[in-house]
């Protein structure tokens, strides 16, 4: 038991001087089951909004189809680039495309079935939405959606876009 | 053993700090003449996340809810994964205290840290020692993964290599035995994965728009020999294979809008306690196809399993110790009354499914001002046809042999933005279910018909202050024999929440049997929450009776007795 305290705290500590701010590299699928490693997310110095979803997660659909309905907007005015992470498994897989495409949305979809990005994120529960900015650094990041939670989002976006330095 | 494992997972993480340390200081010393002279150390990173479930409970007999004679319970978390360059490693400290909340299973009781774990990449090869997650295409012949909320966990203990030596070949190779609580099972676990994409191989097949990928899977557990009495005959030591294989072939296909997806598996004798200990090898075949375009998705699934409940343990049942994972092919129901009053729970030995679900935007000429969106889906899953046979196969089946129906839901969704602060949606739903056998209380039918219905609607009066609003009902015939069950009848449920944007939210809700046929069992099942957010951290505090149930997520179930009680949620990520 002592053992096991020590070791919290020493990781507690440790963690306190170094959080996680760069995206991890992980091999997940894109939706014609390719593959497809999370290093290669990019956008040429321009923010990047990633949010975890589920085909059968009521909020992340609401958050997304929110943003989905001003993202040629939100594309202008911050050339921001949303890559939308869905953890459904082998049960739903298969209809993330369908499903994305029958929902006209017009976001970089990949797919983790078995949560291997999702653990390397620490994502708990979705939807669980992270800004990066230009550099690559997970600047901000929110967990659970409530109708208008796409107008703070779209305000830091902004700032971000300008190189203002943010902070939860 | 523990305390081994966390010693040599710090000494592990300390040398390569200092390593690590070591190639940024050379890095760095050309970095300096540029960036005059902030000598910059490379101490990686580190992140994780913790969660916090407890609750108070009280007695409440009429809802038949279980006495916790300690009052409170908790289960908690802490993962923290550390990164630096190639090397990761990482660990989670749980805790069940004094015991797991009613509903999980009571053998987690403790704390202690059974995940651990240190992985290097190096090139195209990755390796990794201690604990793991892994799927193997599907899932069906290997899955280890975890759905917290219903304490599943079969994380595989051991070593695992994963080698890509050219982009479009994936190679996997592992060994380990399963997280059983804070143990691990008796079977060993080998396993061998290749996928292969001809579309990354070949740059011609991607200019014509065409996908092809296909992979294969080889795993075996090795468990060792006991004496276990034939069902037969009661003198008759059954005569164990110690070593059980499986394997499986898959073809993913796709031309322009079209895709498929197809698995076949098969696996050996496997006499364990699921299937009586019978020799009948076992199958399962997986198929998906669908078409799409801007505003359109088509899916359909079919599948069939025979007898593929794996595990590395042949005495075991219920959630520990499972390798595979069968999806079911239903749609994955969120609206209270229509996931979980009489929710549908797969049937690894035995069954024939098959699903159709289309989604879609109304094109732009139809509609008003806002598109309407519409899903319909339908699923039916019926049991294999079988004839039992005196010997130890069991049974006799054919490919094509339709059984008794288990389940069948058909159903339709349509979501409506009215105006900029009222968006609707709208659900109704038909359900059949044969409750006993799906659930296991034996072969007498049990049929259920129940008709669905859900409005949901959303008001958001202010900018940032919104009302949600649902209203369900579910309605179906009583089922008079059964009178000393809680679940009987119709429902109705109301719920009401009031979210202010970004932080918090109140909600308040009610279920009510009210069609049940005993007058005293029309319960009303209320509770109450509030929640506050900030950043990823989610602290949600509530009130009320959790009526008894299943709950499934992803696929796996768990019965949830009823409780009564103050209920506390705490989730951050950092």
């Amino acid at each position: 038991m002592k053992n096991i305290v020590v070791a919290i705290v020493c990781f507690g500590l440790a963690s306190l001087g170094f959080a996680q701010n760069n995206l991890p590299a992980v091999t997940i699928q894109d939706m014609k089951c390719g593959a497809f490693n999370t290093s290669q997310i990019q956008n040429n110095g321009k923010p990047i909004i990633i949010s975890f979803w589920a085909t059968w997660c009521k909020p992340c659909i609401a958050e997304l189809t929110a943003i989905a309905e001003n993202y040629e907007d939100w594309k202008s005015e911050t050339g921001v680039k949303i890559i939308a992470i869905s953890i459904d498994d082998a049960r739903n897989v298969a209809k993330v495309e369908p499903f994305v495409n029958g929902k006209s949305w017009e976001y970089e979809v990949y797919c983790d079935p078995n949560g291997d990005f999702k653990r390397a994120m620490s994502v708990n529960t979705v939807p669980h939405t992270f800004l990066i900015d230009g550099q690559g650094n997970i600047v901000w990041q929110h967990n659970s959606y409530n109708p208008g939670d796409e107008d703070e989002l779209l305000e830091l976006t902004k700032k971000v876009s300008k190189g203002e330095k943010i902070s939860n | 053993m523990k305390k081994i494992f966390v010693a040599t997972l710090f000494v592990a993480f300390s040398t390569l700090l200092s390593a690590q340390a070591d190639t940024s200081k050379t890095k760095n010393k050309k970095d300096k003449k540029v960036t005059d002279g902030t000598k910059e150390v490379n101490w990686g990173q580190i992140h994780g996340n913790f969660g916090l479930d407890a609750q108070y409970y009280f007695t409440d007999s009429l809802i038949a809810a279980p006495v916790v004679p300690e009052k409170f319970r908790m289960n908690g978390f802490l993962n923290l994964v550390y990164t630096n360059g190639n090397f990761s490693a990482g660990l989670r400290y749980e805790a069940y205290l004094p015991k797991p909340l009613l509903g999980f299973d009571t053998r987690y009781t403790g704390q202690g840290i059974p995940f651990r774990y240190a992985s290097y990449k190096l090139g195209g090869l990755e390796a990794t020692a201690g604990t793991f997650y892994e799927q193997f295409g599907n899932g069906l012949v290997l899955r280890a993964y975890e759905e917290r909320s219903l304490g599943f966990d079969n994380f595989i203990d051991g070593f695992r290599a994963k080698y890509t030596p050219i982009q479009g070949i994936t190679l996997t190779g592992l060994v380990g035995k399963q997280r059983f609580f804070w143990n691990w099972g008796p079977g060993l676990i080998k396993g061998f994965n290749a996928d292969v994409n001809f579309t990354d191989l070949f740059p011609k097949l991607a200019e014509k728009k065409i996908r092809l990928k296909i992979g294969g899977s080889f795993v075996s557990k090795y468990q060792d020999n006991e004496n276990i009495t034939s069902p037969l005959d009661p003198n008759q030591i059954l005569n164990l294979p110690l070593n059980v294989g499986t394997w499986s072939g898959r073809l993913g296909f796709g031309l322009g809008r079209f895709s498929m997806n197809a698995e076949l598996a098969y696996k050996i004798n496997d006499p364990n306690r699921t299937n009586n200990y019978i020799y009948k090898p076992g199958s399962a075949f997986y198929f998906s196809a669908s078409y799409v375009q801007k505003g359109l998705g088509i899916t359909l699934q079919a599948k069939r399993i025979e007898n593929f409940d794996f595990r590395s343990d042949r005495n075991m049942t219920g959630q520990p110790l499972l390798m595979n994972f069968i999806p079911m092919l239903n749609k994955q129901h969120t609206y209270a009354l229509a996931a979980s009053v009489y929710p549908y729970a797969v049937q690894t030995n035995g069954e024939l499914g098959m699903q159709a679900d289309i989604n879609f935007t109304t094109p732009k000429w139809l509609a008003h001002k806002y598109p309407t969106q519409i899903n319909i889906n339908f699923s039916m899953v019926n049991a294999l046809d079988t004839n039992l046979t005196d010997d130890l196969y069991g049974y006799r089946t054919d490919v094509f042999g339709f059984g008794r129906r288990l389940y069948m839901d058909a159903n339709i969704e349509i979501s409506q933005k009215i105006s900029k602060k009222v968006k609707i949606n709208l659900m109704g739903m038909y359900l059949f279910l044969d409750k006993n056998l799906v659930q296991g209380f034996g072969s007498t039918p049990r049929l259920i018909n129940a008709g669905i219905v859900v409005a949901d609607v959303q008001y958001k009066f202010l900018p940032k202050h919104t009302i949600r609003m649902e209203l369900q009902g579910l309605i179906t015939a009583q089922e008079l024999e059964h009178l000393d069950d809680r679940t009987n009848g119709s429902w109705a449920m109301g719920l009401i929440e009031y979210t202010f944007s970004p932080h918090f939210f109140v909600s308040f809700m009610d279920q009510w049997n009210v069609g049940n046929p005993t007058e005293e069992y029309q319960i009303h099942y209320i509770t109450g929450q509030v929640g506050y957010n900030h950043g990823s951290t989610r602290i949600t505090f509530g009130y009320g009776r959790q009526r008894a149930g299943i709950i499934c997520v992803g696929g796996v179930c768990r019965q949830v007795p009823a409780s009564n009680g103050f209920t506390l949620s705490i989730m951050s990520s950092f």
